[in-house]
This record gives structure tokens, sequence and C-alpha cells, in this order.
């Protein structure tokens, strides 16, 4: 039973997403901040990610609810307010994963160039769920009557590994322009293309229920494995590519504007694909009872057969093996920055985010200070899909070439985890070597 | 400084002690065993739609339909019964029978020498009994005529028989008995005649019928002994197993009678003989099939309708619609193997009472007679039937005034355990909708009843009432009546309906304009009844 509200506390302790990495946008120290604008430059004439630790970011999100909306501490002793949870949802909302591990980094600049090379594994995962559903089961349905309850849930999951090879180039000391361009390589993916499924209630036909139902997912690699590592790991034949596009121009010596478009791209999926479709796309069945004329003392378990498997039928999905394309989580930024002094920096950042054709949104405010050439500091306060309390936090040090850092988007969510909703961080150790020339 | 490093001190466990209260997963475990759920759900029960003949096929003891539906789907109930099927075997019986006859000689002869014989001939006339039937001819399928012949003669004496009237091959039957006298007498001897395939030929002289004719030739062999005119000669003559292929004559068939049976008539099967109900337009038709080659007449020894729950009678055999007898067509002699089909009807006003009576049996019982006189000749073959059967038509254009039924449905329902302590029924609605396209208004009350139909609780609100659909002047339905009803069902109720082991049904019918029009009934009326519960339960750790 622990093990068992420790996982779900988990799920309660959550950020959203689409924040992620919104700090490390703001730091300039930090070389893995090119991921996020490839017109960026590193402070570091060289930098080199040290595999497996350079760079490990987590985030979880969930958009309905807080822990404290479910749980209530009154005096010493907890109570479930399933009511409030309710409350707090919206009528569509989303639980969300992701996690990114930078394997391995290399970047160079020279001149006005500057090179960079990156291998990420990247995996996220968003689940959809409806608020109907709970207030279907926790409230019944006699409240919703004559109205479609939703019970779309969906799921989209996608694990894959980047090779990323960047430039960026500046021009007059005002405006740099990069890019990236990144081979792509699917692990595992599911991927929702239609989850309509409602329940209607219909008062004038004595609570007759009509159910209708249109399912379409696809998934890739989610079948037995051979158990050979290398076959997992580099023989899948799910590719594709990506570009990352950005660009910074300063429009006068302290004040700055930047963007960037990333992961504009998609995966063809091709390898152990199983598509399932609904059998009958938006087939109805409509849920009356038991037939009168039928009725007896021993029709009972034949008529719940037969209700039983008419909803199979209406549920029964056809599956084949077509390959299909899924887009990657797109991103757009645009930001900017105001010099207070060398130095010392505030600024605004917009952001928005596409995952499977889901949009998303936040607007930062952000200063950025670096006191050393030692340490340097980030703090955000972000506005997010209604959410208004976060605070990011974002800490570099340096010793020597040996660099670390840890970021977050909402530090508050560590010290009240029952009232957050948005979770994330990000640390990792980089080398760095040589000073850019304008540091 | 000190002092404020204790206060943070003390902030800090403080809200690492809060913390920990929150995620502790045993008081998370507490919390969710007093989590208490209260849903209230609606879901739907049951479901039906009913046409008329839906109705009837539940409440009819023959499971037949009994709707007649014509091209503009007109509604008709038809109720047959076939009230007479006779063959020929049961209107026409020819029984064993025996007959006996003596001559003498008639000489006194001292002594008859050896070489010497004397003949004597001898006519009879053996009458066969067929009760009032005068039989001209009959053909036979099979039978037996035996003839045995005793004899006192005190000589040997060949006995030469001739049947003139038993023909087989077209040629009268002869038969040769033998009696040699040994010494005592009587001497006896038999002739036995196969009448298969044989005319017999009845009719003597064109005036006497019903006989069977025997030409006796006795020849006597002297053997030396003498003759007494008084020796004498017994001819029995026995008729055995008769099965005839045609009969003519002038024939009778008199004094037949058939069981007394019944129709039922469903749509009266649970009439309480309340209210008023008619019919514009009812009757009862007869069709009669007869291949019987006698004229035929029925009376009636019963014919009326009754109501098994009143007990209320009509007796339609006084009415004057009904003829006693009743004349049914018959072939003629040319017309033999033919079926000839008749009918008779009566109706319209004639019914209207028993109609009103609201009988649920048709009890008919009939008498069989022959209804010409004895001068038309006529037949019967072995084949020959004669079929009546009884058509009730009752095409449903009519009224109804609180024309009351009644059922008794045994139920046994255990969907609600009060005895469960988690779960807590708060409040139970029981919803029906009710969709009503005939033109009737149905007012009806459900009663709970124990084993023994003792009421224990009524579940619809006093005065519910289906309300009729609306029509238009053709007949057509313009909009059907509906019912909406909520029935609360408290703790008490839910006891009563707990322990109930029948649902009593009350219910009456009454026309547009409170049963004083009338109107038509189309076979796509229907009656759709949809069931459904709305529960709000609390279920408590």
């Amino acid at each position: 039973m622990k093990i068992f509200y420790s996982t779900f506390l988990v799920f309660f302790i959550s950020y959203q997403t689409t924040a992620q990495d919104l700090t490390l946008y703001n730091m300039p120290y930090i070389q893995q901040r090119v991921e996020l604008n490839p017109a960026f430059l590193p402070k570091s004439k060289v930098h080199v990610s040290i595999p497996g630790l350079s760079s490990l970011g987590i985030s979880f999100s969930n958009s309905g609810f807080k822990y404290a909306d479910l749980v209530k501490l009154e005096g010493d002793s907890l109570r479930l307010d399933v009511d409030n949870m309710l409350n707090e949802m919206s009528d569509e909302n989303k639980l969300i994963f992701a996690t990114n591990l930078q394997l391995f980094g290399f970047g160079l600049k020279l001149g006005n160039n500057y090179f960079n090379l990156a291998v990420n594994e990247k995996a996220n995962m968003q689940f959809n769920y409806p608020k109907d559903f709970f207030s279907f089961l926790w409230d019944g349905n006699a409240a919703n009557l004559n109205q479609a309850s939703n019970f779309n849930f969906k799921i989209n999951a996608i694990h894959y590994r980047e090779y990323a090879l960047g430039y960026n180039r500046t021009f007059n000391d005002k405006l740099s322009i990069g890019g990236r361009l990144k081979y792509i390589y699917g692990l595992e993916n599911i991927s929702t293309n239609a989850s309509d499924i409602t329940v209607t209630t219909n008062e004038d036909s004595a609570y007759a229920m009509t159910i209708t139902n249109n399912i379409e997912i696809n998934t890739s690699g989610l079948g037995d494995v051979d158990g050979i590592a290398q076959n997992y790991l580099f023989g899948k034949q799910n590719t594709g590519f990506a570009v990352d596009l950005g660009f910074n121009f300063h429009l006068t010596e302290k004040l700055s504007i930047n963007g960037s478009a990333l992961n504009l791209g998609s995966i063809n999926w091709k390898s152990d694909v199983e598509n399932y479709i609904s059998t009958n796309p938006n087939a109805i069945y409509v849920f009356e009872g038991y037939p009168l004329r039928d009725l007896s003392a021993d029709s009972s378990s034949s008529i719940a057969t037969q209700i039983a498997d008419s909803l199979k039928e209406l549920f029964r999905l056809d599956s084949n093996n077509l390959s299909y394309s899924t887009g990657l989580n797109t991103q757009y930024h645009l930001a900017t920055d105001f010099k207070i002094v060398e130095g010392q920096h505030v600024g605004a950042h917009l952001l928005f985010n596409n995952f499977n054709k889901i949009g998303s949104s936040a607007l930062s405010l952000y200063y950025t200070g670096a006191f050393t050439r030692v340490i340097s500091a980030s703090v955000s306060y972000t506005m997010i899909n209604g959410s208004f309390s976060n605070l990011g936090v974002g800490l570099r040090l340096n010793g020597g070439p040996l660099q670390w850092y840890i970021l977050t988007d909402n530090l508050l969510s560590f010290f009240t985890p029952e009232k957050a909703q948005y979770f994330n961080f990000r640390t990792g150790f980089n080398l760095t070597f040589g000073k850019h020339k304008d540091q | 400084m000190r002092n404020k490093l204790l206060i943070l001190s003390f902030l800090v466990v403080a809200l690492a002690g809060c913390k920990k209260d929150y995620f502790d997963p045993d008081k998370l475990s507490d919390a969710a065993d007093n989590l208490v759920w209260s849903p209230e759900f609606a879901i739907p029960l049951a479901y039906g739609s009913y046409t008329l003949e839906d109705v009837l096929n539940q409440t009819s003891e023959d499971a037949q339909s009994v709707v007649q539906i014509d091209q503009d789907n007109f509604v008709t109930l038809v109720y047959t019964g076939e009230i007479a099927s006779l063959n020929a075997s049961d209107v026409f019986i020819i029984s064993d029978q025996a007959t006996s006859s003596s001559f003498n000689s008639g000489v006194n002869i001292p002594l008859l020498p050896a070489s010497d014989s004397l003949v004597v001939n001898y006519t009879l006339l053996e009458s066969i009994s067929v009760g009032a039937n005068q039989i001209d001819s009959m053909r036979m399928n099979s039978g037996n005529f035996q003839v045995n012949i005793n004899s006192t003669f005190k000589q040997d004496v060949k006995f030469e028989l001739t049947f003139p009237t038993i023909i087989k091959n077209g040629q009268a039957v002869k038969e040769i008995v033998q009696l040699n006298y040994s010494g005592s007498t009587p001497v006896s001897g038999t002739a036995t005649i196969d009448l298969s395939d044989a005319l017999l030929i009845l009719n003597h002289n064109s005036t006497t019928r019903n006989t069977i004719k025997i030409e006796v030739r006795a020849v006597v062999y002297g053997n030396g002994s003498s003759i007494a005119s008084s020796d004498q000669i017994d001819i029995n003559t026995n008729i055995t197993d008769l099965d005839f292929a045609a009969v003519y004559g002038y024939l009778d068939v008199s004094n037949i009678s058939t069981p007394i049976d019944s129709i039922p008539i469903s749509v009266f099967s649970a009439a309480q003989g309340v209210g008023t109900f008619s019919i514009t337009n009812p009757s009862i038709k007869f069709r009669f099939f007869n291949s019987i080659g006698v004229p035929l007449a029925i009376d009636f020894s019963q014919f009326k309708g009754l109501n098994t729950n009143t007990g209320v009678q009509n007796d339609l055999i006084s009415s004057s619609a009904l003829p006693s007898p009743l004349p049914i067509q018959s072939p003629m002699i040319n017309q033999q193997g033919q079926i000839l089909a008749d009918s008779f009807t009566i109706g319209g006003s004639d019914l209207a009472q028993f109609i009103n009576d609201q009988p649920n049996r048709l009890i008919y019982g009939i008498d069989l007679q022959t209804s010409s006189s004895a001068n038309q000749s006529s037949f019967i073959l072995d084949t020959s039937k004669l079929k009546v059967d009884a058509t009730l038509e009752m095409p449903l254009e009519g009224s109804a005034n609180v024309f009351g039924v009644y059922d008794t449905i045994a139920v046994s329902f255990q969907g609600l355990d009060s005895n469960n302590s988690q779960v807590d029924v708060d409040n139970l609605v029981l919803k029906s909708i009710v969709e009503n396209e005939f033109p009737i208004d149905f007012a009806m009350q459900l009663y709970t009843a124990d084993s023994l139909l003792n009421v224990t609780d009524s579940l619809l609100p006093s005065g519910t009432v289906i309300y009729s659909s609306n029509i238009d002047a053709a007949g057509e339905l313009v909009s059907a009546g509906i019912l909406n009803l909520d029935i609360v069902i408290d703790s008490s109720r839910t006891q009563s309906i707990e322990t109930m082991q029948n649902i009593i049904i009350k219910a009456s019918a009454t026309t547009a304009g409170g049963g004083s029009e009338n109107v038509k009934i189309y076979s796509d009326y229907k009656l759709d009844v949809r069931l459904g519960v709305k529960a709000k339960f609390s279920v408590n750790p």
C-alpha cells in the first residue's frame, strides 16, 4: 500500500512540461542553451559534455489539479476531498512526463563560427484525461442528463535519440543566425490520432445510454523484444530528420531580441508497428435496458451476454502493420533581453509548444546575473496555462573547467509539493575551456 | 541573531513535519478508508414496444395470431373454431345383424327311393335393420354374409343358393351347401360370402328396401326313407363387419350430436365485464363444407358467449337472427364426390349485446338432422364429410368506456439489499415513459401482492392515465400520447417490492370522447414502454 501511495504521489507533484527549460534559455554560461536557440553563443570557446552526466532533465506536470486539491490536512489526519479535486479540473486535462539525457556533446568556436554536436536521448509522454469520466464515476450521471460526457482518453508518447550537428555564425557583432540538423532514431512511440468516446444519458428515453466510439492509435516498438541490445539501440527502421533554427539580434548595445523554432521535422515509424483502428468507426450503441418481451428468470444471463457482445463489437479494433509518421515536440521561442550592466540582464521570454497537434504556451520574466566567472544565477517568474505561481531559479558554478549547473522552473514545488502542478529540474556537468571574446 | 536562527530552525522542522504528514502513506490509507462515495446514477432498466398483436399473443391461450390486417393496416380480430367435423362413418352406421327363416317340405312321401329326388324351391327376403334409412343399394368395401342351414330331412340334401341381390363381378352370387344325412338330425351346413367389392341391391320391387333376396333350391336325394311334411329347413343369416363404399337410397342422418366445445376469445380473456365495449360491425360467420349427399340442417344445442371472469352469458340460440334449424347445401346424385361450400352470417345489431358482455368463450354444440322428405334420393360415400366452422370477426372500429382488464404476473425481485450495512440508498426513483399510439386512454394501477394475492402496496399514483394519441379525421396518427411518470421508491415501498410475489395489473380503456366516439385500430399502432431508475446511494467504508 505504501508503494502504491508513493507512486500515487509522483503523479501529483508535477509540472507542465511545455514550460520545460525556460530558465535554461536565460543562462548564457550553460552550453546546453544552444539546444533551445542554435543562434546562441556559449561563453567558452570549447565545451565537452561529460557523457551521461552533462544534462539530465526531468519534468512532470498535471494540469488538472494539485495534490492539495485532493488531500486535505486536518489536524494530524488527512481527508480526501474528491469533490474539490473535480472542481479544479478542466474539461480536458493533461498529465505529462518528459526526460532528457545528453549522451554526448561538444562545441567549438572558431572566429565568428560556432560548431557543435550532441547526442540526446529524449522521452515524452502526454496523457490526456477528461473530467467527465471521473465525474461520471464519482458523482454518477444523474446530474449530467441529456449532455454528452466526454470519455476521450488520449496517450501520446515518444522515445527517440537525436544526433545533432549545429552551426551558427555571427554577422556584424549584432546578428547571429544558427541552425542544427538532427538525425532522429525512434525507439518507441504511441500516437493517438483519434479517441472519441462519448456517453449520453437521455432523460426522455428513461435514461437510455448512447455510446459512440472512434479510436485510432498507432504504436511502434511495443511488441516483444528479441533480447539483442544492438538491435534495440541501433537496429530499428524508425528514422527521421529535424532542424532547429534560431536568431539573436542586438537592436542596441543593451537591447536584443532572439527567437528560435525547434524540432521542425518528423519520424517515420516502420519497425514493430501496430495500428489499431475501430472496426466500426463512429458506431453508436444505445443501451435501453433489458427487452421486456425476452425478460424471464432464465434470460437475464443471456441478455447480459448479448449486451457484453454488443459492447465488444462497438469497441472492436482492427489491427494493421502500416508505417506512419509523427512530428516532434515543436517549440517556438521569442524573447527580448535588456542588459542592465555587464553581466546583469533582465528580459521576457515567450514559449509556444506543440506536441502532437496539442499546443500550449508560457510567458516568463527573468533576471540573470553573472557575479563572477565562477558563479551565475537566474531567477524567473513564469505564467503558464493558468498557473501564476511559478518561480524558477538556476545556478551555475564553475570550478576551473568543470562546470556544474542546476535549474528548475518551479522552485516552490520543492518546498510545497502538495501545491505544485509543475515540477522540473535539469542538472549536469560540462567541461569548458577558454573564454568567449565578449566576456 | 541566535533567536532568529532558532525561529528559522523551528519553522523548518515544523514545515518538514507538515510535509511528512501530507504524504504519510498510513494517513492516506486511513483517509481512503473513511472516504464516503455518494453518487447518483440513472440507468435504463427495460424497454418494450407492443402492437395489438403482441398484446393478444401474450393473453391468448392459442399462440396463433388472431389479427388480420388489410391493405390499409386496419385490424380485424378473427376467432375461428371448428364446430363440427363428421365423417361418413359418423353419420351412417350398419351394425352386425342376424336373421332366421324356416320352411317345411309340405309333402308326405312314405318312401323316397334312392333313384328318386325331391326338389323344393323357396325364396327368402331378409330385411337389414338400418334405422330410418331406406337403402336401395350399397357398394361394399368389405363385409361378410354367412348362411347357416339346418335340415331335419332324413336324406342328403343339396342346397343351391342364389343371391340375386348380391352381385360380384357382374353376376349374382351362387353358393351350394351339401348336407349329408348320417342317421341323425338336424344336419347343418354353412355358406360364407365375402362381400368385398360386392354390390348389394336392396331394393325389392321398387317399394321394398333394405332387403336381401335369397333363392333356395333344395334337392332331396332319396334313400328309401320317408319325407314328412313337417321335415324342416332352417336358414339363418349373419351380416358382419360391413364397410360400405357408397350407399344410396332415402337416407336419414338425424340424431347425431357433437360434444360441447368452445372457441377462446383472447381480447376479452382478462375482461372484468366493467364498462361498455362496442364494435360497429361484428359478425359470426358459419361455413359449411359438405360432401354428404343427404339434405342436412343444423340445430344448435348450445351457442352462447360466456365471460368466465364474471359468469355473464349471452345466449344466441334465442336470437331471431339464427335460424333453427339452419339448412346446409348438399350435393345431388350427379355431384357425387364434390364438396359444396356454403355459409351463413349473423352480425350487426344482433351481436351488439353479445360483444358488450365481453365474452372470452364462444360455447357451441350442434345436432345434425336430415332436412328433406323421404322422397329425395340421397347418397353417402365412404369419403363423404361434413365440416362446419364458425368465425367471429371483430373489425376494430368501435368504442369502449372504462373497459376493464385485470391480470396477475408472478415475480420475484431481490435487487435491493436493504440489509447491506455498507450501502445506504438515499433516494430511488423509478421512471416510466409510455408512448401510446392507440386512440385509447388507459387508466391503470399496479399492485404488489404476496403469494396469496393479498395486496401490499400500490405502485402508481392514484389516477394514473396513459392518454390516447391524437388522430385526424381519417384515423391517421398525428401524435402519440405520452406518460412520463416518476415513482419515488422510499424505504417502505422498497420493502414491499422486495417481498412481493405477484404484481396485479388493473387497467381500464376508454376511447376518445369519453368512450362515445368510434375509433379505428391499425396494426402499426404501438405502445412503447421504457423503464429506468435513478438511484442515489452512499457507500460507507
